[in-house]
């Protein structure tokens, strides 16, 4: 459910985002990048989203704003795993 | 000097002195971070973010200096996409890479959609300096553009303009 992948968003931002802040402070909408998300962090971000979901993402979201916001991720994981996994 | 001369000569001086168009793109990157990397994700990391080219050339060396080599080569990537400003979709990191001359001179070499953005853009050239130290790899990517597609089609346009 949605809930559950925001939930799990949120405890891979926090060990692998090095944030600047704690994520529990964060809404859905905020920028992750002025959080303190490096174009590196998104990366490892990424890596363990492909880990815990057992997916890939492809090309099209490979892109600042797919990893902008807890929504933004949790946007295209629906995609790619479909809104009822 | 050009300061003295009058104002409606510097004017006319700088109409005529066309400036070279020019992206620059600079990036920094962690080596501990990307040896974190390394280390947590292995393959899945290198083989998702390098191409086989780049992995070879990092992996020849030992440790420390295999993260090092990886993390200049993640900021000249990200450094490549500053300066060529993709307008929308996304790059594959693997489009952008670096190639490893034998005199030990770097440059970059692009793949499908970097190489359509570049191209896009107008890009002729790309010149890429690295460096590390310090536990921080840093890179600066200048692309040479020539002049804006729409300003070339017009030209053919109107040829006597």
């Amino acid at each position: 459910m949605p809930r559950r992948i925001a939930d799990d968003v949120r405890l891979i931002l926090r060990e692998h985002g090095r944030l600047a802040v704690d994520v529990g402070s964060l809404a859905d909408d905020s920028n992750l990048y002025e959080a303190g998300l490096t174009s590196h962090a998104s990366v490892s971000v990424m890596l363990a989203l492909e880990e815990q979901f057992g997916i890939e993402f492809p090309e099209r979201m490979l892109r600042r704003g797919a990893f902008a916001s807890i929504g933004a991720i949790r946007h295209g994981l629906e995609e790619l795993i479909g809104a009822d996994a | 000097m050009e300061s003295s001369a009058p104002l409606s000569r510097q004017r006319a001086s700088k109409r005529r002195a066309r400036p070279i168009p020019v992206r620059v793109g600079v990036d920094v990157a962690s080596v501990a971070e990307i040896a974190a990397a390394l280390s947590r994700f292995g393959d899945h990391y290198i083989s998702r973010v390098f191409t086989k080219h780049e992995a070879a050339y990092c992996r020849q060396a030992a440790e420390p200096v295999a993260a090092a080599r990886f993390a200049v080569r993640f900021a000249a990537k990200e450094a490549a996409l500053k300066a060529l400003q993709p307008e929308s979709g996304g790059i594959d990191w693997r489009d952008i890479e670096v190639r490893s001359g034998r005199s030990g001179r770097c440059s970059l070499l692009l793949h499908r959609q970097a190489a359509s953005v570049a191209a896009r853009r107008g890009v002729e050239h790309l010149a890429l300096s690295m460096s590390h130290d310090g536990g921080v790899a840093a890179a600066v990517v200048v692309a040479v553009c020539g002049q804006p597609l729409k300003r070339r089609e017009r030209r053919r346009a109107s040829p006597h303009r």
